[in-house]
């Protein structure tokens, strides 16, 4: 009888041990997940291969990107959230393509795509060690995601295993929103201006 | 021999394997039984109309109109015939995703039909990524073959979309193809449901 309560006693602990271990078990967004480097803004955060300083975070209700005398308007349901930084690379030459606005819901809106041609953006300026150049990123947000949120800088979407900085914003409260980010196309080619209205 | 069979006669060892053997048969007998017992009983797919919204897990889906021609709104200008659909997305999700391209099916499609490009209502651009809880209107554009009958009713398959926690080949979190969420009737230049509206 003392053996049979014994035996049964062991297969439920086996039970047990091996169920707790498959709930337990890291998957692998888990194990490959990117290395963050926290900051703030105007801290100057180094990943591996690339280094970046956000300066400012503006929200503003539509973005208008001007060409000479030609002005292209982009609305939104949302805000736009306009991020100015300094960006280099470390050791070679890099191209940083993917940006988030992590809001306090655990949302992830990725750098808007709706800029095909815009001058500045972050994914189309190729960055090289020591010389640092102005950038921007641009966001696409509900007005409940602005407040609290953390900016996530990676080389590229999928890191595994590479830095990802994670940039705390600073919006205050109550929102601030401008009218209108107007960023002008300079004469010469990769030249852009940034106004705030 | 004995001639009479007794379990006293097996070994313990044998006794075992009889038993998981049974149990192992048993348990192919029961998921293949429940297996053609559901395929058996097919459930009654939901069946929406213009200005209904879907649930499709990672979407929610409302189909407001289409329209059939050589110039159809919101999409730039065309040689060819094209239908185009205007429809509201929501991302669901927690995060940015341009996984929507699939998510309108026609039941039956004319030869050589190709997938759909996707444009932004609100500027006529090719929609990328759409953001989580930022409702968008998009019009999805059909190039028509030459030679095809014009549409007049449509219906559409509307696809889902599952979540898993883990994915069978990494064992990684993502959105994969689920089953047809609901089917759509459809009248080519049909009325604007929320014409007025807004």
């Amino acid at each position: 009888m003392i053996r049979v309560l014994g035996s049964i006693a062991g297969l439920t602990a086996a039970i047990a041990i091996l169920y707790s271990l498959q709930q337990t078990m890291p998957g692998y967004a888990d194990i490959t997940r990117p290395i963050a480097v926290h900051g703030a803004i105007g801290d100057r955060l180094m990943a591996r291969n690339f280094e970046l300083t956000a300066t400012k975070v503006t929200l503003a209700q539509r973005i208008v990107l001007r060409t000479g005398t030609r002005e292209r308007v982009f609305e939104t349901t949302g805000l736009w959230a306009v991020v100015e930084a300094q960006a280099a690379a470390r050791h070679e030459s890099v191209t940083v393509t993917a940006a988030s606005w992590l809001g306090p819901s655990g949302s992830r809106y990725a750098m808007s795509q709706r800029f095909p041609t815009m001058p500045g953006l972050l994914p189309s300026e190729r960055l090289e060690p020591g010389l640092p150049r102005k950038v921007l990123m641009l966001f696409e947000l509900p007005e409940s995601q602005a407040k609290d949120a953390t900016i996530l800088v990676s080389r590229t979407p999928f890191t595994p295993i590479d830095n990802e900085l994670h940039i705390k914003t600073n919006v205050p409260t109550p929102l601030f929103v401008r009218n209108v980010a107007r960023i002008t196309r300079g004469t010469t080619p990769g030249d852009w201006r940034l106004e705030i209205q | 021999m004995s001639g009479r069979f007794s379990i006293g006669t097996l070994g313990k060892r044998a006794v075992a394997f009889i038993i998981a053997g049974l149990g192992a048969v048993l348990a192919v007998l029961i998921s293949f039984a429940s297996a053609l017992y559901e395929a058996s009983q097919p459930k009654d797919l939901l069946q929406v109309a213009a200005g209904q919204p879907v649930d499709t897990g990672r979407w929610t889906v409302v189909v407001r109109r289409a329209d059939f021609g050589k110039s159809v709104k919101g999409a730039p200008a065309s040689q060819q015939d094209r239908l185009a659909v205007e429809l509201d997305l929501t991302n669901r999700s927690a995060a940015t995703s341009p996984g929507y391209t699939r998510i309108l099916e026609l039941e039956s499609p004319p030869a050589g039909l190709q997938r759909p490009t996707f444009y932004l209502a609100r500027d006529s651009a090719i929609a990328a990524g759409l953001h989580p809880d930022m409702p968008e209107r998009v019009i999805a554009v059909w190039t028509w073959p030459p030679g095809a009958p014009p549409p007049q009713k449509l219906r559409f398959k509307v696809a889902s979309q599952i979540y898993k926690k883990r994915d069978n080949l990494y064992g990684a979190p993502g959105w994969f193809p689920g089953p047809t969420a609901a089917t759509l009737d459809l009248m080519v230049g049909g009325p604007d449901p929320a014409a007025g509206a807004k």
